[in-house]
């Protein structure tokens, strides 16, 4: 096999040796992108074009990066063996010299020696441990008993609906979290980058309850002397008498008396009524009633659901204190503040295009936007 | 032997001790032989210098806490919403790095000024300020080891005049430490010991030639018999270290003296060393010639020390460990942490720390802690002292209470408890009183004061380690003391984050000087000593070396300039009393070479550190390396210094399949048993070579081993055995004590159903009487049993009053319903009088719902009245036990209830019926009994007479109910589940039918024969699941049984009695 040739050697050749461009290689498994790019290292630095520790390597898992740290030793040790040139040997040399120091590393990885090597400028606490994600998960349980404690040892409206409605606060178990106000919590701090997505403005029952009330009374008014036993009369009947309750209720009781209608397709018979013109109307009165119900019944829990969202963000800013407090950042924190801190000042940005002046990115499909972001600010591909 | 004194200096306390000790063993003589670090040295020679010019101790925590001070002032380095402590931290760092390499602040300043860009001449300039009131505050007040070193170099030192100095040639100084020795050689002579890397820059014997030091060999030192060189392989390996491959290596012995091992995880391989450190052991070596260097002593230490105590291998831990990591430190951070009266704290530091108990509850025999905790528990008082003492006088009331009612012999006993809580509420207040002042802001020397008294008052050694212990904690809150000049009032979260982080960063002394065994430390701890073995552990890519990081405060490039300016610096001056702070031009180092260590220089210590490391072996070495990281199972590669050190070994380029061709693993013993670790692993290698007959071999000789196999057969076993609740012997007749007929004793109906549930529940419960230890936590809700018999007592009470006062029957009417829920308040306050909650939230919630359920059921009672027409008529009607003195108007009947079995013997039965309605004469009358039951009412198909043991109480009810009220009929009978709102009825027809007997008989005989088998379908509410195993496991095991035990099948048969 050794004396095959790959069809493609033209184009790792250039990889190889072009060592002024850039390169986007796009192959398939095995195919060897990972030794191209070991080989492309190499060559950087054997021809002197850069300093091993000017150059970023991102893969995607740790372990993918101590190998790739791993075979770049072995492939400088080999050349260093090799080489006939005493620059060239020198330049191994200087390279396994630094070897410890190479920035090769996942995206998480570099983000950290970025806001490790200047905090101050950063904003972030000097020599901050990296919080991996049980120490993550359990700043997060601090963080959520410390909000929750301070509420249910007091007063809190919206907490106290929650149980009301039986929401579970919590509840932890073998095989996990079910859906608890809890688990809402973790996930808003777990995607805190992304804004969530809930109804801003509120909603008042006032109007809502005066068309339910003028609705039903013009029904009302429909099935007056029809006969007792038609489903359709019965249903009115019945909403008659729950609008009349809802009088003076709030919010979740009017929802409450709303779901106990049950209204449905199909009610009542026409030949009972005699009366084709009047039957009509208020049937689609009751399914328009209906929909308007199932409708409110949505908004209400929309603007419910942003309420605890907003509450929630409590835990949130908890985490936030207590994760300084212990100095530790998270993954997401990782990420979000390497990209602040690049997006925010020229001279960081700067210093780091002069200490990074190659970038080579390993499984670069896996990459979100954020770390995209990252890498062409570092590549200056963008200016932040 | 030399009559002229020498003294060695060493890189740290135990390479001088092993030396010394080596010296001894080869019998030489100790007199005037003396080793100790340089900066021991020079606090002998000047410390009492620094004192008479009025200058205090700098400690190393001091630092932190004066950068703190000072950073407060310049946002521009302490962006806000920054913790203080840990920017401090590094801060003081960077401080005592310039302050060691002898740079002045004015450079500091230049260096700033020359910056381009306004961030980092922002930043630079922060440092220099603050660096200059921190030089200021120093050189004015107090000695820190620069200083030290500094009056050192011209202090008087009679004492060294006659004396032979050498300087070990596996230093690693400081710059300031460098200048110290280099006036040593100038003053007295001293030489430094030949040997070590002269090639590479830094290192110590390069530098010490560029000052010009003289040097002499090991040989014409009185040391010589000792210091035995390396093997040639091991020193080829160290020479090569970090090279390019080179000429070809030695021949490798015969076996090679290097050995290369990898494991699982860490725990492996500390085992596959232990093992080698045994074989070596056999072979002759002394364990006290062996080291073995842990570069995370942290993650290490506990799995060697664990390991080597089992496999009975002496050793000798070197401080390594974080002095927080001690018995006493660890004491005195749980008292700190005690200060919110949170539960697990306090018993944490009660049970763990020694505690004067004594003076502290006033009781010259005070309990045993566990004896707090028990209380403690019972008290379900989880925070907050003012809930304690609430909780606390409560017990001590309701105990005096009962104590009074009982027998002397029960009496004794509650006294005892009462005692015992009254000994902790004592210990409560005064550790209480003692605390109060941790809630204030106080100056650091009031701190230090009350710390102290504090620390003294309430943690006692209790043996000579723990002393030493002691004092270094006590000096540590001294040391926090020096620096109230310095700072003002601060509160107790910051004292607490420094004494954390002094306690974290001091080294937990030796444990016994006098013990003989295995080195084991850092390899810094070990640094200079010399052994015939030393293992190396921990060789994994990014824990060792770890991940090198710029310091953020002077960047690398910033760190490089300041040198460049010192190496080309104005002429130096020749005077001995310069300081290193004057603010003249810059001086070059009399010593150059050393100066700001830059990210690539502190590379290139760790590999200068590891190559000395591995140096110290004479004749083996062993690399080793954890190839899974334990915790997480993920794939570790080896360490880069690891690869290194196989290419110097073998001498030609390496790749990690290289490695992994030469590394063994361990083999547990199997190949030779002698080397087995412990008992066990040697036992299952005596079984794996003999079979089974070994074992029973074994056993006769191990009765624990004996017991843990028969534990697993029973276990497994395809019959029912002693370990799983089989408590009779099989053709054995029943026991008199388990059998309830036998005995001559009543049963109570309520321990007939608790069988019927589960054999194993019944039998820990009421044979063995195990109470369940259930920890408290912070009150949610009322758990279903609370709820059960809280409900009970307010349905009794409402229902007795309202027949009493002839209210009867209900109507719910507005007024029955606002006394109803009166009285449900009222027992709800008195059911948390002793242990208020502290989530009121959830508890108004859990009260909302709590009368609710009282609604629902006076509801529920109203619309019986309507349809059935029953009236509540009696309540808590008991039978075949004594009657209550509170429930004396109510019908009761002496002797239980006996059921003549159809094998001619008669079961005693007696309980309590929890109600008794009758039904009114004109609708027919009779009698309708119900037995209340919280919890999820059954929801399966369950058309047995048994029904899993559930209803097994109701037709003991029924039976008692016709002997209390004879000519009455029982018409109806039933469950009734309150949280439900549902019944579930029992056909009084059925308590006389010979079903139910036949049922009865089962039950008797399986209890008398001791079969208390589990039963998994009843796991999901029980308290004692902890030491049954998980409930698949049940299942199976229960199905196994079923197949093969005919008691087994008796069980499974009670189902069948329908």
């Amino acid at each position: 096999m050794s004396g095959l040739i790959p069809q493609d050697e033209a184009v790792r050749q250039r990889v190889r040796t072009e060592l002024g461009t850039s390169f986007v290689i796009s192959a398939g498994a095995g195919t060897g992108k990972t030794t191209l790019l070991i080989d492309r290292i190499v060559a950087i630095v054997l021809t002197g074009h850069l300093k091993l520790e000017q150059i970023a390597a991102v893969t995607f898992t740790e372990n993918a990066a101590t190998t790739l740290k791993l075979r770049l030793r072995d492939a400088l040790e080999r050349a260093r063996a090799e080489a006939d040139d005493p620059s060239v040997v020198a330049r191994a040399s200087e390279g396994l010299a630094s070897i410890e120091r190479a920035q090769v590393s996942t995206i998480h990885a570099l983000c950290t020696a970025i806001l490790q090597e200047r905090p101050i400028e950063a904003g972030v606490t000097p020599g901050f441990r990296v919080a991996d994600e049980a120490l993550s998960d359990f700043i997060f349980e601090e963080a959520w008993e410390e909000w929750l404690q301070d509420r249910l040892t007091g007063y809190d409206d919206l907490l106290e609906a929650v149980i009301l409605s039986r929401i579970p606060l919590e509840k932890i178990s073998p095989i996990g979290d079910p859906m608890t106000l809890r688990k809402l919590a973790r996930r808003l701090v777990a995607q805190r980058d992304l804004m969530p997505h809930i109804a801003t403005a509120g909603i008042d029952p006032k109007p809502v309850r005066d068309w339910f009330a003028t609705k039903i009374a013009r029904a009302y008014e429909l099935i007056q002397e029809k006969p007792e036993a038609d489903t359709l009369v019965a249903a009115v009947r019945s909403l008659h008498a729950e609008i009349a309750k809802t009088k003076g209720l709030d919010d979740p009781d009017l929802i409450v008396a709303h779901r106990s209608l049950r209204l449905r397709k199909g009610l009542g018979n026409k030949r009972m009524w005699k009366a084709d013109e009047a039957f009509d109307e208020c049937r689609a009165l009751t399914l328009e009633i209906a929909e308007r119900g199932a409708a409110w019944e949505k908004e209400k829990n929309a603007s419910f659901y942003s309420g605890l969202v907003l509450a929630l963000q409590g835990v949130q800013s908890i985490y936030e204190r207590r994760k300084n407090e212990a100095g530790v950042l998270d993954y997401v924190d990782l990420l979000v503040k390497a990209a602040e801190a690049l997006r925010g000042n020229a001279s960081l940005r700067s210093y780091f295009r002069r200490k990074f002046r190659a970038i080579i990115v390993d499984e670069y499909q896996d990459t979100d936007p954020l770390q995209v972001e990252i890498i062409e600010m570092l590549a200056g591909l963008s200016g932040g | 032997m030399p009559l002229t004194p020498t003294l060695l200096l060493v890189p740290s306390v135990s390479a001088g001790q092993i030396l010394l000790r080596r010296l001894a063993r080869e019998k030489r003589a100790l007199a005037a032989i003396s080793a100790m670090r340089p900066r021991d040295l020079a606090a002998k020679m000047a410390e009492a210098e620094c004192h008479a010019l009025g200058l205090l101790a700098w400690q190393s925590g001091h630092g932190a806490i004066l950068s703190a001070k000072l950073l407060a002032a310049h946002p521009e380095l302490l962006k806000p919403g920054l913790p203080e402590a840990p920017v401090a931290r590094v801060l003081a760092r960077t401080l005592d790095d310039l302050r060691s390499a002898g740079i002045r602040p004015a450079a500091v300043r230049r260096l700033a000024e020359r910056s381009e860009s306004p961030e980092d001449r922002s930043r630079l300039l922060g440092v220099a300020r603050i660096y200059e009131r921190y030089h200021a505050e120093i050189e004015a007040k107090f000695f820190d080891e620069t200083r030290l070193f500094a009056q050192a170099v011209t202090a008087e030192a009679p004492f060294l005049a006659q004396t032979a100095i050498f300087f070990s040639p596996d230093l690693e100084p400081r710059p300031d430490e460098l200048r110290f020795l280099k006036s040593l050689a100038t003053r007295f002579g001293a030489r430094r010991i030949e040997g070590g890397d002269t090639q590479t820059p830094g290192a110590f014997p390069r530098l010490a030639d560029a000052a010009r030091i003289p040097t002499v060999s090991w040989a014409d030192t009185v040391f010589a018999p000792v210091a035995r060189p390396s093997s040639e392989e091991i020193s080829h390996l160290t020479k090569s270290l970090f090279e390019a491959p080179g000429p070809p290596p030695p021949p490798p012995s015969r076996p090679s003296g290097i050995s290369w091992v990898t494991a699982p995880g860490e725990a492996s391989e500390v085992r596959s060393i232990a093992r080698l450190v045994l074989k070596a052991a056999r072979e002759g070596m002394p364990f006290d010639e062996m080291a073995i260097a842990l570069p995370q002593p942290d993650v290490y230490a506990p799995i060697l020390v664990d390991l080597f105590s089992r496999a009975k291998i002496p050793f000798k831990l070197h401080p390594s460990l974080p002095l927080a990591t001690g018995r006493i430190a660890r004491s005195f951070l749980l008292l700190l942490g005690s200060r919110d009266f949170d539960r697990g704290a306090l018993l944490e530091f009660l049970t763990f720390a020694p505690v004067p108990l004594a003076d502290k509850t006033g009781d010259p025999e005070p309990p045993h802690p566990s004896v707090f905790d028990q209380i403690t528990r019972e008290l379900k008082v989880v925070s907050g002292i003012d809930r304690f003492r609430k909780a606390l006088d409560h017990f001590i009331k309701e105990e005096s209470k009962a104590a009074v009612s009982l027998s002397e012999a029960h009496r004794a006993s509650r006294e005892r408890r009462v005692k015992a809580a009254r000994a902790l509420s004592s210990l409560a207040e005064a550790l209480h009183a003692a605390l109060a002042f941790t809630f204030d802001k106080l100056p650091l020397d009031q701190w230090s004061t009350e710390l102290l008294a504090l620390c003294n008052d309430w943690i006692r050694p209790t043996n000579e380690i723990e002393e030493t212990e002691h004092q270094l904690v006590r000096e540590t809150l001294e040391e926090i003391g020096a620096l109230a000049t310095v700072s003002p009032a601060v509160s107790f979260d910051r004292v607490l984050s420094v004494i954390e982080a002094q306690l974290d960063r001091k080294r937990r002394p030796l444990e016994e000087r006098s013990r003989v065994g295995v080195h084991v430390g850092s390899p810094e701890a070990l640094s200079g000593g010399r052994f015939r073995f030393v293992a190396f552990l921990g060789l994994v890519e990014g824990r060792f070396p770890g991940v090198f990081r710029p310091d953020p405060f002077l960047l690398d490039p910033e760190r490089q300039a300041l040198n460049d300016e010192i190496a080309a610096g104005a002429p130096r001056r020749a005077t001995a009393q310069r300081s290193l702070f004057d603010d003249d031009e810059n001086v070059p180092d009399p010593v150059s070479g050393l100066s700001l260590a830059t990210t690539a220089s502190r590379v290139a210590q760790v590999r200068r550190m590891f190559t000395r490391t591995l140096g110290q072996a004479e004749e083996s070495l062993i690399l080793s390396y954890p190839r899974a990281d334990e915790q997480t199972g993920r794939e570790r590669l080896p360490s880069l210094f690891l690869m290194a050190a196989l290419q110097a070994f073998k001498g030609a380029a390496v790749t990690a399949e290289d490695l992994h061709k030469i590394a063994t693993e361990d083999e547990d013993g199997h190949t030779d048993i002698d080397l087995s670790i412990d008992m066990g692993e040697r036992d299952t290698e005596v079984v794996a070579r003999h079979g089974v007959q070994a074992l029973a071999w074994l056993e006769s000789d191990r009765p624990f081993l004996r017991s843990a196999h028969e534990l697993s057969r029973g276990r497994s076993a395809k019959r029912l055995s002693a370990f799983d609740g089989l408590v009779g012997a099989e053709g054995e007749d029943t026991h008199p004590r388990l059998d309830p007929i036998k005995s001559g004793q009543a049963i109570s109906a309520s321990r007939i159903a608790a069988f019927g549930e589960c054999g194993f529940r019944y039998f820990l419960r009421y044979v063995l009487r195990l109470e369940p230890a259930i920890e408290p936590e912070e009150r949610r809700k009322l758990d279903p049993l609370e709820k059960g018999t809280l409900f009970h007592e307010v349905a009794e009470l409402f229902l007795r009053e309202r027949r009493d006062q002839g209210g009867l029957p209900i109507r719910n009417t507005e007024e029955e319903r606002v006394r109803l829920l009166a009285l449900g308040d009222e027992r709800l306050e008195a059911w948390v009088e002793g242990s208020p909650p502290r989530l009121v939230l959830l508890w108004r919630a859990e009260k909302k719902v709590f009368l609710t359920l009282l609604s629902d059921w006076l509801a529920r009672e109203a619309e019986n009245y309507r349809t059935k027409k029953t009236t509540p008529a009696h309540f808590e009607v008991s039978f075949g036990m004594p009657h209550r003195r509170s429930n004396t108007n109510e019908p009761h009947r002496d002797l239980p209830v006996e059921i003549a079995l159809d094998d001619g013997r008669v079961l005693k039965i007696s309980g309590q019926i929890d109600r008794i309605d009758r039904i009114d004469a004109k609708d027919g009358g009779g009698l309708v009994l119900r037995d209340y039951k919280t919890g999820k009412a059954p929801t399966d198909n369950d058309a047995s007479l048994f029904k899993g043991g559930r209803q097994l109480q109701i037709p003991f009810y029924i039976l008692a109910a016709q002997e209390i009220f004879p000519g009455e009929k029982v018409v109806e009978a039933f469950l009734d589940y309150v949280n439900a709102g549902r019944q579930v009825a029992f056909s009084p027809a059925k308590a006389t039918s010979a079903t139910f007997r036949a049922l009865l008989l089962r039950i008797a005989d399986l209890m008398g024969h001791g079969v208390f088998m589990q039963e998994p379908s009843a796991c999901t509410f029980c308290d004692f699941t902890a030491v049954c195993g998980p409930n698949p496991v049940l299942e199976s095991r229960k199905r196994r049984r079923r197949l093969h035990d005919p008691l087994a099948r008796q069980v499974a048969e009670l189902k069948q009695f329908a």
